[in-house]
């Protein structure tokens, strides 16, 4: 389901300069931080694009709602709007041809930034 | 959870935004955090007794909308915030009328506002906390069986009715001589009670006068009559799930009493100058010095009100008449006086006891009150000598030295009154104070040409 359109971002794609703020610098959270998202979001993005795939919608718009936290705190601002355009519009069932891509990105951005957070 | 006293559940599916808000609850050590990511574990450990509680609106099991009453049905005091990427105005609206306490949206600011919460929720617990302390004091004061002293069998008896009385909501008659400690039997009554919690109001109903009497017990609308300038509830209202003592109700005047013996049928009240019904649960309790019947027999009080308030009749006895008792409350009013005055110690001789246990104290309790308070005073030493109390009843009009003439209560208590006002010349809030009697009974008093003050006084 790759789609040779979409462009992405090769720098960093997810800033955690806030989350350090609010834990003053705290190394040992921040690592903790980028665990819980390698172990569970990635996770999380591939079940939503099965769900796509499947055509379930409220599946969908469930899992959507439940990452859009994990992309603002990161700030992921390349998708920051496409996860609550496909929360939207799975939810209210609209536009239906246009979500297989956004979650497809959705994905791609997620794993590609998990994968930073490795290196 | 040594050290830790502040217990928080965090209710969020998403493993990222659970291990923040994990982290930066836990940042407090007065706060042992716990995390779950389905309602049904938060429901499994809510026997857990947490204090605080945050929720993610949308769950795998559920939303938080259906949780919340689950929660309730088990802690209805826990404090609930819901934090929620959801932004949707209705749905926080929804979810506050559902008993939220507050909804926050997950954004840069949640965490601050989050702590803000907690502040909150601890300073509310602490102010609930310190309710209750207050509350077991007062029910510890007035635990009848230390708050009224006595091992008389009469007072035996009055231990006993109060003991049912507190049972019940019957309502409650407690006659007795003046001073003989009714509102103290009232405050037992309902400090012993399932109603304890809930407001004990007292009213005086001869320290009113009887054209204010209907907007202090049932309150006013605003506008409704001259100098009604605020809504105001009445004592009714105030005592809603509580306890009303109404004290000397033999001086209610005789139209309000048809009021009253609607609100006691009905169970409603409606304030002057307006036409709503508004229910009220009062536990009443009434007091009197007068023999209530003879008022009826006179006319001067409904004959139906009584047989409503007769309820259960809790008599006091006189003190001259409760035996030993005299020496326990003197013994009783020394060392509180001596306590709240940093005095030492002290004792009654024996010539002392002697003579209070033949002394018929008019003015029973309060009297005798007095006479403690004064000897105590009057004592150098820790010994409280004959000479001591035989100088305060000389300095008590009409007091001890004139025991043996047959005399009636009232006019021993008029001559006092008398003595009293002009010694203090005529100064009736002065003597009303020291005297420990409402100043309107004075008033009333003078108004009737019972005690005797110059033109200019009254």
């Amino acid at each position: 389901m790759q789609n040779s359109n979409i462009m992405y971002n090769i720098e960093q794609l997810y800033d955690l300069s806030g989350l350090k703020e609010i834990h003053q610098n705290d190394e040992a959270f921040i690592r903790i931080i980028k665990e819980a998202f390698i172990n569970h979001t990635p996770a999380d993005a591939t079940k939503m694009l099965n769900a796509c795939s499947a055509g379930d919608w409220a599946q969908v718009g469930f899992l959507a709602h439940k990452l859009k936290s994990s992309i603002d705190i990161l700030k992921i601002a390349s998708i920051k709007d496409d996860i609550r355009t496909i929360e939207l519009n799975a939810r209210q069932q609209k536009q239906l041809t246009s979500l297989p891509e956004l979650v497809q990105k959705v994905n791609i951005v997620i794993a590609m930034t998990a994968k930073q957070m490795n290196e | 959870m040594k050290g830790k006293n502040f217990l928080i559940f965090v209710l969020e599916d998403d493993k990222l935004y659970n291990t923040i808000l994990h982290h930066f609850l836990s940042l407090n050590p007065e706060h042992e955090v716990k995390s779950f990511t389905t309602g049904a574990e938060l429901l499994k450990a809510l026997h857990q007794k947490p204090d605080f509680i945050t929720l993610d609106y949308s769950l795998p099991d559920g939303n938080a909308m259906q949780l919340l009453k689950q929660i309730r049905d088990v802690l209805p005091e826990v404090r609930i915030v819901i934090v929620s990427a959801q932004q949707d105005v209705q749905t926080a609206i929804d979810l506050l009328k559902k008993g939220a306490d507050d909804y926050l949206v997950k954004d840069s600011e949640t965490q601050d506002r989050l702590w803000v919460a907690i502040k909150n929720c601890k300073e509310k617990i602490s102010l609930k906390k310190e309710i209750e302390t207050l509350q077991t004091e007062v029910s510890k004061k007035y635990n009848f069986q230390k708050a009224i002293i006595g091992n008389s069998t009469p007072m035996k008896q009055v231990f006993s009715l109060i003991e049912k009385a507190a049972l019940t909501n019957i309502t409650v008659s407690v006659t007795g001589e003046t001073g003989t400690g009714k509102d103290l039997v009232a405050k037992a009554i309902h400090f012993n009670s399932t109603r304890k919690s809930r407001p004990f109001v007292p009213v005086n109903i001869a320290a009113i006068p009887a054209e204010l009497m209907e907007s202090e017990l049932f309150g006013h609308e605003k506008g409704s009559f001259t100098g009604a300038v605020t809504q105001r509830i009445g004592k009714f209202e105030e005592a809603n799930k509580g306890t009303l003592f109404l004290d000397e109700i033999g001086e209610m005047d005789i139209t309000l009493q048809a009021k009253l013996l609607r609100v006691l049928q009905e169970k409603e009240i409606t304030r002057v100058g307006s036409n709503k019904i508004i229910p009220v649960d009062v536990r009443i309790i009434v007091a009197t010095h007068r023999n209530l019947l003879a008022e009826v027999k006179k006319g001067t009080f409904r004959e139906d009100l009584y047989y409503r308030l007769l309820g259960l009749n809790i008599h006091l006895p006189p003190l001259r008449n409760r035996e030993n008792d005299v020496l326990l409350i003197a013994k009783h009013f020394i060392e509180q006086f001596c306590s709240e005055n940093n005095l030492p110690k002290k004792y009654l001789s024996l010539e002392a006891k002697k003579q209070l246990l033949n002394y018929q104290f008019p003015g029973n309790i309060r009297e005798l009150k007095s006479i403690i308070d004064l000897s105590c005073v009057m004592s150098d030493g820790e010994e409280i000598e004959l000479a001591h109390t035989q100088r305060v009843s000389a300095t008590m009009p009409g007091s001890i030295t004139s025991l043996e003439e047959p005399v009636t209560l009232r006019r021993f208590t008029l001559q006092l009154l008398q003595d009293y006002l002009e010694k203090y010349d005529y100064d009736v809030l002065k003597v009303a104070q020291v005297l420990n009697v409402g100043k309107s009974t004075l008033y009333r008093l003078i108004k009737n040409k019972e005690l005797n003050v110059p033109e200019k006084v009254y």
